[in-house]
């Protein structure tokens, strides 16, 4: 896979996922590419109605990656900010 | 109240998902099996950021369309052909692919974009034909017309690949509609592809990560563009097998099918006798 600066890699179930930030529709969104296989995912963050901001699966239906891989992506960004 | 995902939103943030849901289908086109050149479809490149610091995946119309044709009108002629006012019979430029050793030359539609606008085209593995000529069983004879033998062909371990590509914006003068038109490099044929691809003895500029970048980001010179267009991935690098003549309407395309008739690809091909005169 080519990478970019901005693009990154997580450990997901014991693979490397590539993720790739990019903006659709006016907001930032992070494609997610797998090593085995299995289709890309688009996940972004959105703001849920108690004010907490949840990782969300697009379209619908992949919520059970979306979510810890999610986690990932804020780990990355926190470790990348110190 | 909305929900998504199970999740309770706002319904602003609903209708925003649901905008977002559909600029996200336009991604979808990652997931086709099989893109058909002569349908002049969308396919999926890599486009460079103005800035040249980054890319973004974007679909363009495989085919390469010059400013000059003004219209779809045109466009169609220009790609299909068209019967003409005396009856005869022009036809349509191939500007699906583009061979790689003649991008530069002043007389071809294609030097700008070479110069200007190169891309990569993201495959996950191609098609190609070999044309065998049997023998007819009630003469004996070889036959006139070939059987054709579709393969599949990849690189070892790479879900995905690059292939050289230059694209062109286009713009209907009628309707003021613009779509990015790429047309695909082509190189000479390694070993493997001659034997697969015998009829053309061309395979698409398939470019490693390093020389991709290069392709896509790099301010080259002239040389340089013709050694990156003209590049052929040698073919310990790549694998092929026969699919079924019906691949096209197969759930999965890429399934392997055995012809017994057919030498397999890997059997050496005997030297050429020397002319005994």
């Amino acid at each position: 896979m080519l990478f970019q600066a901005d693009d990154f890699e997580v450990e997901f179930e014991g693979m490397k996922v590539a993720i790739k930030v990019m903006d659709l529709a006016g907001r930032t969104v992070f494609q997610l590419t797998f090593p085995d296989g299995r289709k890309p995912l688009i996940i972004s963050r959105s703001k849920v109605f108690d004010g907490h901001k949840v990782w969300m699966s697009i379209p619908e239906g992949r919520q059970s990656e979306a979510i810890p891989i999610g986690a990932k992506i804020v780990e990355h960004f926190q470790n990348t900010k110190t | 109240m909305c929900y998504y995902n199970g999740q309770k939103v706002t319904k602003a943030e609903f209708i925003q998902l649901m905008q977002l849901e559909k600029a996200v289908k336009d991604y979808e086109f990652l997931n086709r099996n099989v893109t058909h050149a002569f349908e002049f479809g969308k396919i999926a490149v890599l486009k460079p950021r103005y800035t040249r610091d980054n890319f973004d995946i974007v679909q363009m119309e495989w085919s390469f369309l010059p400013k000059y044709v003004k219209n779809r009108d045109q466009a169609e002629k220009f790609r299909r052909g068209y019967k003409k006012k005396d009856g005869t019979w022009q036809k349509g430029y191939d500007t699906q692919n583009a061979k790689g050793g003649e991008l530069l030359f002043d007389d071809k539609i294609y030097r700008e974009a070479a110069l200007e606008r190169r891309c990569l085209i993201l495959s996950s593995g191609f098609y190609e034909w070999r044309h065998e000529y049997g023998v007819n069983k009630r003469t004996g004879e070889k036959k006139k017309t070939a059987d054709k033998y579709p393969h599949y062909i990849g690189v070892k371990d790479q879900p995905y690949f690059y292939v050289a590509g230059i694209w062109q914006s286009w713009t209907d003068q009628d309707t003021g509609e613009t779509v990015d038109t790429v047309s695909l490099v082509t190189t000479k044929a390694n070993a493997m592809m001659a034997k697969i691809h015998n009829s053309k003895l061309r395979m698409p500029t398939i470019l490693p990560d390093n020389l991709a970048l290069e392709w896509m980001m790099d301010d080259l010179p002239e040389e340089r563009i013709t050694e990156l267009a003209t590049f052929q991935l040698p073919e310990n690098l790549m694998e092929a097998c026969t699919v079924h003549k019906d691949f096209l309407k197969a759930e999965d395309p890429t399934v392997p099918f055995i012809y017994e008739e057919l030498v397999a690809l890997d059997t050496p091909t005997p030297p050429a006798q020397a002319s005994l005169f």
